[in-house]
């Protein structure tokens, strides 16, 4: 049994290519197994009505149903078993559905650490940084920067004002949030120091300062222009790193639900004073450089 | 977690609860909360009986505690997944429960 975020069933159906077994698919509203389960998606509700839906047992003499181990945040085997009607023995699977084919053969008594721990681990952080960056330009940059590059190209062509360094200033902003988001899927381990999601993009929006502000200096060789776009760098690593707080699992929303009004206000602070700025550098880059 | 006794005739005082917490005398040594913790915190001690030796790594998922057959274990459950598009949809309407991540 799995959950119907689209990308999950498909890799659950892949993973269990050519193995005698059936697929159910919870009505989840879309959602991942995890999150499905830690709101109401994914619960003791969603299997009865999944198993009642299909009527699966009619099909099958397979006796045992599999749930994703992460479902467990939602479901409460106990409860379901208390219903004599309920047509299947529950166990539950590994951590990750990659695992389900050497589980299904082994049945194991006790899963092996590699099958039930969820470790955020260089893989994962990789995807989570092309994820999220994606992420960063579908629903934020992406339409924002084409319309100020064909403004840009505009100024250019028709009005004669040669500001074609502003052209470059825009492919630069995609240059900055993919390092970024790089930076700390890479280093991301480096912030164990603290559970606080606040002081992780403290310590990442440092990090990012020199980074992009050393590749600032040696492209444009100037101190202003720098100045002027360092909040940036503080604003995208800062709110990047927030952002990872969904990818690695073991944050607590009790945690974080504390930490978000703090968040809100730095991130506003930080956000106006980054555009005021860096529209500063760009309009006065002529005279900076 | 804290609880505070706000009596009139005493100052308030206030009580860390650890986040999680198993009931020795209660736990069968099933291991099933092992089983389920994605970061292995419920582990034997030298009896057998499980237990929680950094409380402060929960992150309150009520896995282990929906799923124990004995019911051994004691935790105030927090929805959410702790995304922080998650808490902003949550703080801002407090009443619903699903969650909007994909």
């Amino acid at each position: 049994m799995t959950a119907n975020y689209e990308y999950t069933y498909i890799k659950v159906m892949r993973d269990l290519k050519d193995i005698d077994a059936w697929v159910l698919c919870v009505d989840s509203n879309g959602i991942n197994v995890w999150c499905a389960a830690r709101g109401n998606d994914f619960g003791n509700d969603q299997i009865i009505e999944t198993i009642e839906a299909t009527g699966i047992q009619n099909f099958t003499d397979k006796k045992t149903l599999i749930l994703p181990q992460l479902s467990a945040g939602g479901v409460a085997i106990p409860l379901l078993l208390n219903k004599p009607e309920f047509p299947f023995k529950i166990v539950y699977g590994p951590i990750w559905s990659k695992y389900l084919p050497q589980f299904i053969k082994d049945r194991p008594a006790r899963k092996p650490n590699s099958m039930k721990f969820a470790r955020f681990t260089l893989k994962h952080r990789i995807r989570a940084g092309i994820t999220h960056t994606t992420f960063l330009f579908r629903k934020i940059f992406l339409l924002p920067l084409i319309c100020l590059f064909i403004l840009f190209l505009g100024f250019n062509i028709f009005i004669g004002l040669n500001w074609y360094h502003n052209l470059w200033w825009v492919g630069e902003i995609f240059l900055w949030i993919l390092i970024t988001n790089v930076l700390i899927s890479f280093l991301f381990p480096l912030s164990n120091f603290t559970r606080r999601f606040i002081y992780k993009g403290i310590f990442f929006s440092l990090i990012n300062v020199v980074i992009l502000g050393l590749l600032t200096w040696m492209i444009h060789n100037s101190i202003w222009y720098l100045l002027l776009n360092l909040c940036f760098f503080l604003w995208i690593a800062f709110f990047s790193t927030m952002s990872f707080s969904g990818y690695t699992m073991s944050t607590s929303p009790r945690e974080i639900q504390a930490e978000y009004p703090i968040f809100k206000t730095i991130n506003m602070i930080l956000l106006s004073v980054s555009v005021i700025f860096s529209a500063l550098g760009i309009i006065f880059y002529e005279i900076l450089i | 977690m804290t609880e505070t006794n706000d009596n009139l005739c005493c100052s308030p005082i206030t009580i860390e609860l650890p986040r999680i917490f198993i009931n020795e005398s209660v736990c069968t040594s099933c291991g099933l909360c092992g089983e389920l913790c994605p970061f292995g915190l419920p582990q034997p001690n030298s009896s057998g009986k499980y237990e929680i030796k950094k409380p402060e790594l929960c992150t309150e998922c009520s896995a282990c505690q929906r799923n124990c057959p004995s019911q051994a274990i004691s935790l105030q459950e927090q929805k959410g997944c702790g995304c922080l598009w998650d808490t902003k949809r949550r703080l801002k309407n407090p009443t619903s429960n699903n969650s909007c991540c994909g």
